[in-house]
């Protein structure tokens, strides 16, 4: 092993893993939190749009 | 037209009966790895573009790979293999292609038969295809590549490889022929899922060819034969859901 | 549908507040190790991650199953959102583990059993998202890729296995080990508290995003049907 009895620091490895962890788990949360916003607003659109065709009918 | 499979389907050997005896059963798996077993005896066009293809994947590899007498012994099983692989997955391809495109699916659809019937031929007759194609690249391979093949615990491993590659292949080419861009589906598919049972299979390849005894190689041989075993299973219990309209 | 779920906001807040004490549990309160320093630290979120994709994988093949069963679309929602959820999971622990290794094993990735088939997983299951992205007829989709979802999970015993199968370098925490395994170490209580801490962490935000995901997916088939109501008018 590299590490075998030397005392390295390897905390700037810890500092890299722990900012790529919370990259992609942000990341997954804003995708979440955009495809849910615009989810919300396609729907109340179409529902509109539904019940005013629903009314000329 | 006057022996088209619909008019085969509905001949006395087939009743109505929801649930076929398994003299009938056989007979429908017949009847279609007969079909495109006569289809391609007519038009030969499969196995021979699969044949230069072969061919061509193992000169490529040759020169890529620059391959001296020492770098062949140690690369040229998982070449054989890569070559399998390639090949398959193009005939895979082919063999649900032909069915598309008649319409000749939607008529075994429609016949009073098992539809796992259907599968089974379609997988029988494939596997017929790849054990053609197998039994033209190995003498082909010990021509170029001067390795001797004809060991039979490896032709072994090479029908049982094959087997589970086809399986799977069969089974997910049905589902690849559903979406827009089939052809590159069915590898993004297939690879994955076979990817142990080749991994297996090449293992197992190497320690036979280079006379390693069973215990060094027990593992994978096992591995493929569990696998085999699964996707028998998987592929008998799921089918029936990926073709049904 | 829209209006927001007070026990789901529950479940949002105590997976933040779990996650800020688990961050305070890995580095604070588990001990330093001794030859491979503060990097050993990442192992917590490395093994919590690979198991929560496996039990995302589960849950896949569990609803899967269960969707050709009963044909209840809830179930199809359930196992396409918890196959995304392994995905991302699956990603932090492959991820997490190369940032280890380039310290303990001198290499960002080596072509171990155990990394290949994690690699091999991962790629099963970006396939089925593919998959899913890629058919149109929403009723036919959702028998595909219940099939395809049974066939994926299984690399998922085969990852779990192969570092009890095959000799690897990987290390084998719970168990006993290959000789061969680097960076091998013996947990101290103190580190086997923060573990099951972490992995229960981890747990509850899993099914957080799983409700969340599960939520959007409702969504998303309840407007494509109002869509087509209104072209079908």
């Amino acid at each position: 092993m590299l590490l075998e009895n030397s005392q390295v620091d390897t905390s700037n490895y810890l500092l890299l893993g722990f900012t790529i962890l919370t990259i992609i788990s942000a990341g997954y949360c804003i995708y979440l939190f955009n495809r849910f916003s615009k989810l919300k607003q396609q729907i109340s659109k179409t529902e509109k749009l539904n019940s005013i065709h629903n009314k000329d009918a | 037209m006057m022996n088209s499979p619909v008019i085969t389907m509905k001949s006395p050997m087939y009743n109505n009966d929801k649930h076929p005896t398994t003299g009938q059963y056989w007979r429908t798996v017949k009847t279609i790895i007969w079909k495109d077993l006569s289809i391609e005896m007519r038009k030969k066009t499969l196995i021979s573009a699969l044949f230069i293809f072969s061919v061509m994947v193992t000169l490529v590899f040759t020169f890529a790979l620059d391959l001296d007498k020492s770098t062949k012994d140690n690369v040229s099983v998982g070449v054989l293999w890569v070559t399998f692989v390639f090949s398959s997955t193009l005939g895979l391809n082919q063999t649900f292609a032909n069915e598309k495109k008649h319409g000749s699916l939607e008529g075994m659809l429609l016949a009073p038969i098992d539809h796992t019937a259907i599968f089974v031929g379609k997988f029988i007759s494939t596997y017929i295809f790849v054990i053609i194609i197998e039994i033209i690249i190995i003498p082909m391979f010990y021509f170029f590549y001067g390795i001797s093949l004809f060991s039979p615990l490896f032709l072994l491993i090479v029908l049982l490889g094959s087997f589970g590659y086809t399986l799977v292949g069969t089974l997910l080419t049905s589902i690849a022929i559903r979406t827009q861009v089939r052809e590159i589906m069915l590898p993004i598919l297939l690879f994955p899922v076979s990817m142990p049972i080749i991994i297996a299979s090449v293992q197992c390849s190497n320690a036979i060819l280079s006379g390693a005894n069973w215990g060094q190689f027990s593992n994978a041989f096992n591995l493929v034969i569990v696998y085999d075993i699964i996707f028998i299973g998987v592929a008998i219990m799921t089918f029936e859901y990926l073709i049904q309209e | 549908m829209l209006r927001s779920n007070p026990r789901l906001k529950l479940m949002t807040v105590s997976s933040l507040i779990l996650i800020v004490l688990s961050m305070y549990m890995v580095l604070i309160y588990a001990p330093r190790e001794v030859i491979m320093g503060e990097i050993q630290r990442i192992f917590y979120y490395h093994v919590s991650s690979g198991w929560i994709a496996a039990l995302a994988f589960l849950v896949t093949l569990i609803t899967s199953i269960m969707f050709l069963a009963t044909q209840n679309e809830r179930h199809d929602h359930i196992a396409i959102s918890s196959a995304e959820i392994g995905v991302i999971f699956t990603t932090m622990n492959i991820v997490s583990g190369s940032v280890w290794a380039r310290p303990v094993w001198n290499t960002w990735w080596t072509w171990d059993p155990r990394l290949t088939t994690a690699t091999i997983m991962w790629l099963l299951y970006i396939a089925y998202l593919f998959l899913h992205a890629g058919l149109e007829d929403h009723d036919r989709r959702r028998h595909i890729t219940a099939v395809y979802g049974i066939v994926a999970f299984i690399s998922v015993p085969l990852t779990f296995m192969a570092i009890r199968i095959w000799r690897t370098i990987h290390p084998v925490v719970i168990g006993s080990a290959d000789p061969d395994a680097e960076g091998q170490f013996d947990m101290t209580a103190r580190m086997t508290t923060t573990l099951l801490f972490t992995v229960s962490t981890f747990t509850v935000l899993y099914f957080t995003i799983l409700w969340h995901r599960v939520r959007i997916q409702s969504l998303f088939e309840y407007m494509s049907k109002l869509q087509h109501q209104m072209y079908n008018d």
